[in-house]
């Protein structure tokens, strides 16, 4: 392409691109050029920047209409029209002036030629994944297929449990294809939850878990501590393993082991730790994000060796402390959601988090399946009645499209920041993630980049069967948030009522933990949990490394089954290695002699808006305590790790059994006021129950 | 006057509003708002996606679904008339 005295017209969309600021590097060169020769459209380029400013004085102070949109009201600052089924009768294409549909032009005029004819023609084409209208069971629709009767047959089938086509032996999944109005067995009718829904059941507890995926990780091994006495790895505050265990349990079936994450279980259960000291003045003068809590006793399925836990408690904020929240809820509204534990429970959830937001916070809901759609445009909570009308009005149908969805709910979301407060998109899903084209990949690389921007992503699982736990898991990871999952009422209850503050505010970023284990009193070490949050040595002081988040007020625990220096076996001393050719074997120094600590804890964590680290250090000493004499939290977390332990069939799960177990988890359940502990306890005679 | 940096956008700001420039000022808003709402709709569209949401080029084009070119097309050709319409209007 010719640089040099390209013929530029004042018509030439370059100049206002390049008044904007949007041309790219490789164009500008050539314009600038030939502006510095031109006056005349070096005159045209300040006008247009003249306007530009203008138009964004303008627009920018358009207030936001008080009426709901459709009803006349002006659209001027909302992007789009309300597409929801209960906001719209067809004969409301004949527009209120102004009023626009502007995702997805091409079903716009769809739309609007269709209302002419009177009906709606919903175009059904081969890819199925595309272009699905959504069909409201209060409405009459004509629905008319330009193809035969074979699309209409797969489209049936797609809107069902995705399952029903593979597997012909589930009758569940079959009645959920056929007919969406149908409930599944033994589950309470699809428009209403019973405050206690029983649990379904499906016909073989086995099968059913055939479509669930759940990402590999074998238990930490020992390590020698003069070999390896670095430790690193990144916290973790996800539930979703533990309240999915509880689930597969209830449901009569031993979880798969790879379900089984020791770190969320033992960290699902509230601990109290002490938050920090508000008068507590660290370095910068800043006040302290978390506290730290160590304690050491005898671990009681291998009395030999010792057993550290480290607690984290993240500083607390009440309700009116924090900044304004805008939220994006990212809800899977596909056929596949239509089950009792799905959609009416996310629906459920919704209205609990909405008790517990202000008026001054900001909720929209983006909907993906079929058509991604904006079911609510950003709204005040103070317009609470649209809201409840807006999340009243979904309903299952059509193919999940993840990826779009997604795209949409943070465009969505970076238009409504709010300087000051926190921004988040809260996805509710059963994991069924359509991601298309595009990929996992793709998909892992924009939540990353969006998460910079400072806007976070929280990932609430629901439903059985098809649950996508490692994708999830994995987005909720390279979105700074965290992965809960809803099977019930009670759970919602507990991540968007009791712990509303932890789930939507963000108070450290990227924390991560070091452990330095001195081998003058330690011979190995084994990390329980957060196999795949394990760090590299050096990933410590490397601020670009990701790693996870705490929120308001929660507690973080992480557990170490300890070899002291003397007890060590073969099997536990940490495995051997040949003699070293060109160098000497780590020494230990005498300081490490000298000092009786086990160990030193860094800790590196980042303000929630910042991109450099601070780091705490912190060291302890073993007091010799029997497992009888440790606090209740530190038995009770103990007692939680042996269950997982057990239920992975770890090699390491020493003599422990159901039964010690349950005595242990008992004796520390005293004073337990959400009654989470007794659940737990109820658990584990459920899991000695089940055949093996 | 203030001196634009290369592709930047600014604010205009009267320093010192003479008695009666708020009026004005506020008139030719509201005028500016009128032209606005005579664009066709498309125009209008990536406007206020501009101008009123912050979005690039880029992200217009996937909010929209029409190419940049289309977007970058559209959005010259609305400013342009709306300069021309609002510098042609009675004062």
């Amino acid at each position: 392409m010719n640089t040099h005295s390209q013929p530029f017209s004042p018509e030439d969309p370059r100049l206002t691109a390049y008044a904007l600021g949007e041309l790219s590097e490789i164009e500008r060169p050539a314009v600038e050029a030939t502006l510095q020769r031109d006056p005349t459209l070096q005159a045209i380029v300040k006008e247009i920047q003249t306007m530009s400013g203008e138009l964004t004085a303008i627009l920018g102070a358009e207030t936001i209409p008080s009426e709901p949109i459709g009803a006349g009201a002006t659209p001027a600052s909302v992007l789009v029209q309300d597409i929801s089924p209960a906001a719209q009768k067809l004969s409301e294409f004949d527009a209120p002036k102004g009023s626009r549909l502007l995702r997805f032009p091409g079903l716009y005029y769809v739309f609007a030629t269709a209302a002419a004819a009177g009906f709606a023609v919903l175009v059904a084409t081969r890819p199925v994944h595309e272009q699905f209208g959504k069909v409201s069971k209060s409405e009459r629709i004509q629905i008319t297929f330009p193809n035969d009767t074979t699309a209409r047959f797969e489209i049936v089938d797609q809107i069902g449990n995705v399952d029903a086509k593979k597997r012909p032996g589930a009758p569940a999944a079959r009645n959920a294809a056929e007919g969406r109005e149908r409930a599944l067995p033994g589950v309470a009718a699809a428009d209403g939850l019973a405050e206690a829904a029983p649990p379904v059941r499906s016909a073989s507890p086995a099968t059913h878990l055939l479509k669930e995926a759940y990402a590999h990780a074998s238990d930490n091994a020992f390590l020698a501590a003069q070999r390896h006495p670095v430790s690193t790895f990144s916290i973790d505050v996800d539930t979703a393993s533990y309240s999915n265990v509880r689930r597969l349990l209830q449901n009569e079936a031993l979880p798969p082991a790879d379900a089984v994450r020791i770190e969320e279980l033992v960290n699902y259960f509230p601990y109290t730790y002490a938050p920090p000291l508000k008068s507590a003045v660290g370095e910068e003068g800043i006040s302290a994000s978390f506290a730290a809590h160590l304690e050491v006793a005898a671990a009681p399925w291998a009395p030999e060796h010792r057993l550290v836990r480290i607690g984290l408690k993240g500083r607390e904020i009440a309700g009116s402390e924090r900044g304004p929240a805008s939220l994006v809820f990212l809800l899977d509204v596909s056929g596949s959601m239509s089950a009792a534990n799905k959609l009416p429970l996310v629906k459920e959830s919704l209205r609990l988090l909405l008790g517990r937001l202000r008026d001054d916070d900001r909720v929209a809901i983006v909907t993906y399946a079929g058509n991604s759609g904006l079911a609510l445009p950003s709204t005040p909570v103070r317009r609470r009645e649209e809201i409840v009308r807006a999340i009243e009005s979904l309903e299952p149908a059509g193919a999940t499209n993840g990826a779009m969805g997604i795209q949409l709910a943070y465009d969505i979301a970076k238009a409504n920041q709010v300087a000051g407060g926190l921004t988040r998109v809260i996805l509710c899903t059963d994991g069924d993630f359509n991601v298309g084209t595009t990929g996992e990949g793709e998909l892992v690389r924009l939540i990353a980049e969006k998460a910079k921007g400072g806007v976070f992503l929280t990932v609430l699982g629901f439903g059985m069967g098809n649950l996508k736990d490692s994708t999830l898991e994995l987005l909720a990871d390279k979105g700074n948030g965290a992965y809960g999952y809803v099977d019930t009422r009670r759970e919602a209850e507990k991540l968007l009522v009791e712990q509303v503050s932890g789930t939507l505010v963000t108070i450290a970023k990227d924390v991560k933990l070091q452990v330095e284990f001195n081998p003058a009193e330690v011979a190995s070490y084994r990390l329980i949990g957060y196999e795949n949050r394990l760090l590299a040595q050096e990933d410590f002081n490397n601020d670009a490394i990701d790693a996870g988040e705490i929120g308001a007020g929660h507690t973080v625990t992480a557990l170490y089954e300890v070899v002291p220096r003397g007890a060590e076996t073969v099997v536990t001393a940490g495995g051997s290695t040949d003699a070293l050719e060109y160098s000497t074997p780590a020494e230990i120094s005498p300081a490490g002699v000298a000092s009786k600590d086990l160990f030193t804890l860094r800790v590196r964590y980042k303000e929630t808006t910042g991109d450099v680290s601070r780091m705490l250090e912190f060291s302890l000493r073993d007091g010799g305590a029997r497992f009888d004499d440790a606090t209740a939290d530190f038995r009770f977390a103990a007692a939680v790790a042996s269950f997982g332990m057990i239920l992975r069939d770890s090699p390491h799960r020493g003599v422990s059994s159901f039964a010690s177990v349950g005595d242990w988890a008992r004796k520390s359940s005293a004073g337990d006021p959400s009654g989470y502990r007794e659940e737990f306890v109820g658990l584990i005679r459920q899991a000695a129950r089940l055949p093996r | 006057m203030n001196s634009f940096e290369d592709g930047a956008i600014e604010r205009i700001k009267a320093s010192e509003p003479r008695p009666g420039e708020t009026l004005e000022h506020a008139e030719a808003q509201a005028t500016l708002l009128q032209l606005i709402d005579k664009l066709p709709p498309k125009q209008q569209d990536v406007i206020r996606l501009k101008f009123q949401n912050g979005f690039s080029y880029k992200e217009i084009g996937r909010i929209t679904t029409l190419s940049v070119t289309n977007v970058g097309y559209l959005i010259h050709t609305a400013v342009s008339r709306l300069r021309r319409d609002f510098a042609a209007l009675p004062r």
